[in-house]
């Protein structure tokens, strides 16, 4: 199909001011990370501050200690991301290809459970943790995120399309079940899996309300949680809490470009041609 | 290899995919297991590979029992109707993928799947992944991985279904050329008649699940042993015409008896169309369409409920509506009980 100039023109525009709407806010953080206290409640407001203040980051990195909130994030990220991706594969290759008694009754409880607001499981599994003696511990921010229904779903329904000949011919070939999903399957999934991966980094990176409840002490505490040392009972410190959010959403932006082309082809459902 | 099928069954939940199968399959040899959809055909050729474990009977290959054994301890290759090559690799990996998993040191294992590749002629493609290639290299690729091994057997699922027809009849051949240089035991699920009656030394035809004869294609086409088999078999099909066994003696529709051993009944006698021709004197029975098909005329003649179909010599012209006799020789008819067995006329 050949669009004509003119509504090639008109596309161009819309996704030209849908960007900039999208970008927006970024470019507010940015800009008020690099003002000054007074210009930041300025009316009109200013974009592009008179003076760029570079040391309200450095402000900002001593006024918390950010370097063990980063550690934590990373670890709390690293963790219940590698947790949740073993848990995923083995529950989603279970529930398409294995035969086993109330395989259907049990999938079918499992995809139940999202319909539960997340807020409403927060007590009781504060008191479930509490009993274990996990609070303020690492356990109490990795092992209830080990799991993921939805990334099972997501999963499950990528190696269903998957044609069952693979499987047979791989058991004449002779694997066996586990050599068969690390060698024919997790491959093939591998779009599906890296988009899994990432909705759980950005996901795990960006918690807050559970890393705020289930931590007391500074050690145990994540970046996000961090962020609310910028808010004290004489009000907000925006430059300094800009500063440290612009440190602190580098990492995923990093991520999210490496991983660009695969997210896309996750999302989209990849093809397979049997 | 020669394989042995001893009463084999499979239910699944309540169906009977295939009842009390008994059949030998000689070493060496191309069998096609024929019939129509839902026979029991894949299924048993599942069971032979160890796919599925049958609910009753055993499976010998020569003489070991292997029916509790699993598929890659079987010696045996498979290829499936979709091919099933594995999308993320190349197809040099795809056919080097069953010895690595036995564990064959890599330079051996290259060595010896660009062999195969060459055996069946896609030694030049070897760097491609699976969705770069026709379905014709997709099933030599599947051939090849399934041959890799040197299996004593190799099984066939409908191989051919999903080529175009001009690619069908090339493969066919190519399956049958590779088969009788490797003089492997190999076993091919087909739909198609043409296609089994054309390349195997034998066929097993089944129907709901029962072997219904297993036979040299040519004794299939004309000695059937059931009335299911003389339709299956051969297209335009089979004419049926009603007649009388009394007192020993079958009273045929063309106008002469012939002696037969068989209590008194009513039965079918079944012509083939080429066997069918007109003469002045035998049945009667009106023109009903004149059909060119291909270098042959067909004749479509009779009424609605029973229409019979028959080949014109050369010279020969009939009118739609024109009255004509047929006749039939009696050495070209068969009969068989309402029930469908086949009675045997004495020579």
């Amino acid at each position: 199909m050949k669009t004509s100039p003119l509504s090639k023109t008109f596309i161009y525009v819309m996704l030209g001011i849908g960007s900039i709407l999208m970008l927006l806010p970024f470019v507010w953080m940015i800009s008020t990370s690099l003002k000054s206290g007074n210009e930041v409640m300025i009316m009109p407001p200013v974009w592009i501050p008179e003076t760029l203040r570079f040391d309200n980051f450095v402000a900002a990195f001593e006024k918390a200690p950010f370097a063990t909130y980063f550690v934590n994030s990373v670890i709390v990220m690293v963790l219940s991301t590698l947790g949740e991706v073993i848990t995923t594969i083995l529950a989603a290759y279970a529930f398409s290809r294995l035969n086993f008694w109330g395989k259907d009754a049990l999938f079918a409880l499992l995809v139940g459970t999202m319909m539960v607001p997340g807020e409403v499981l927060l007590v009781p599994n504060f008191v479930l943790l509490s009993d274990l003696g996990w609070i303020d511990r690492y356990e109490a921010l990795i092992i209830p995120w080990t799991a993921s229904i939805f990334s099972i779903f997501l999963l499950r329904q990528f190696f269903l399309k998957i044609p069952k000949e693979l499987n047979y011919a791989a058991r004449v070939d002779g694997c066996t079940n586990f050599r068969f999903l690390w060698s024919i399957m997790i491959p093939i999934a591998k779009p599906a899996l890296i988009t899994i991966i990432l909705l759980k980094a950005i996901g795990s990176w960006n918690a807050f309300l559970w890393p705020l409840i289930v931590t007391n002490s500074k050690e145990m505490r994540t970046l996000p949680v961090g962020l609310t040392s910028f808010s004290t009972e004489a009000g907000t410190v925006y430059e300094l809490l800009m500063a440290a959010s612009t440190m602190i959403i580098f990492p995923m932006i990093i991520l999210f470009i490496f991983l660009q082309k695969y997210i896309i082809k996750g999302i989209a459902g990849a093809g397979i041609k049997g | 290899m020669t394989i042995t099928l001893h009463n084999i069954s499979m239910k699944f939940n309540n169906t009977t995919a295939v009842n009390q199968l008994s059949v030998t399959i000689p070493k060496g040899e191309l069998v096609s297991i024929l019939g129509p959809s839902g026979c029991g055909k894949s299924t048993t050729l599942f069971m032979l590979a160890g796919l599925y474990e049958p609910t009753g009977g055993s499976i010998l290959f020569n003489d070991k029992d292997v029916t509790k054994l699993t598929p890659e301890k079987r010696g045996i290759g498979m290829v499936f109707q979709n091919y099933a090559l594995y999308p993320h690799m190349t197809v040099l990996q795809n056919i080097m993928f069953p010895l690595k998993m036995h564990k064959m040191k890599k330079a051996e294992a290259k060595k010896k799947a660009i062999e195969m590749a060459k055996l069946v002629e896609i030694d030049h493609l070897l760097d491609r992944k699976p969705s770069m290639l026709s379905g014709g290299q997709q099933q030599r690729v599947a051939i090849a991985r399934a041959l890799v091994r040197e299996p004593e057997i190799l099984l066939l699922d409908e191989p051919l279904s999903n080529l175009d027809a001009r690619l069908r009849l090339t493969m066919r051949e190519e399956i049958r050329r590779i088969q009788q240089a490797l003089k492997i035991t190999t076993v091919f699920v087909t739909h198609d008649q043409e296609e089994a009656l054309s390349i195997s030394d034998h066929v097993l035809l089944m129907n709901q699940g029962k072997l219904m004869q297993f036979d040299v294609p040519s004794n299939l086409y004309d000695e059937p042993n059931h009335r299911f088999v003389a339709s299956f078999i051969g297209s335009p099909s089979m004419n049926y015409f009603d007649a009388e066994i009394v007192d020993g003696t079958l009273k045929t529709p063309f106008g002469y008896d012939l002696a037969i051993e068989a209590p008194n009944q009513s039965v079918q006698i079944a012509v083939r169309p080429e066997n069918l021709y007109l003469s002045t004197s035998g049945l009667k029975e009106e023109v009903r369409l004149v059909e060119r098909v291909g270098k042959d005329t067909l004749a479509v003649i009779g009424n609605d409920t029973a229409k019979k179909r028959l080949f014109l010599q050369k010279g020969e012209t009939v009118e739609v509506g024109q009255a004509v006799y047929v006749q039939a020789d009696k050495d070209t008819i068969r009969v068989f009980q309402k029930t469908g067995e086949r009675i045997y006329i004495k020579e």
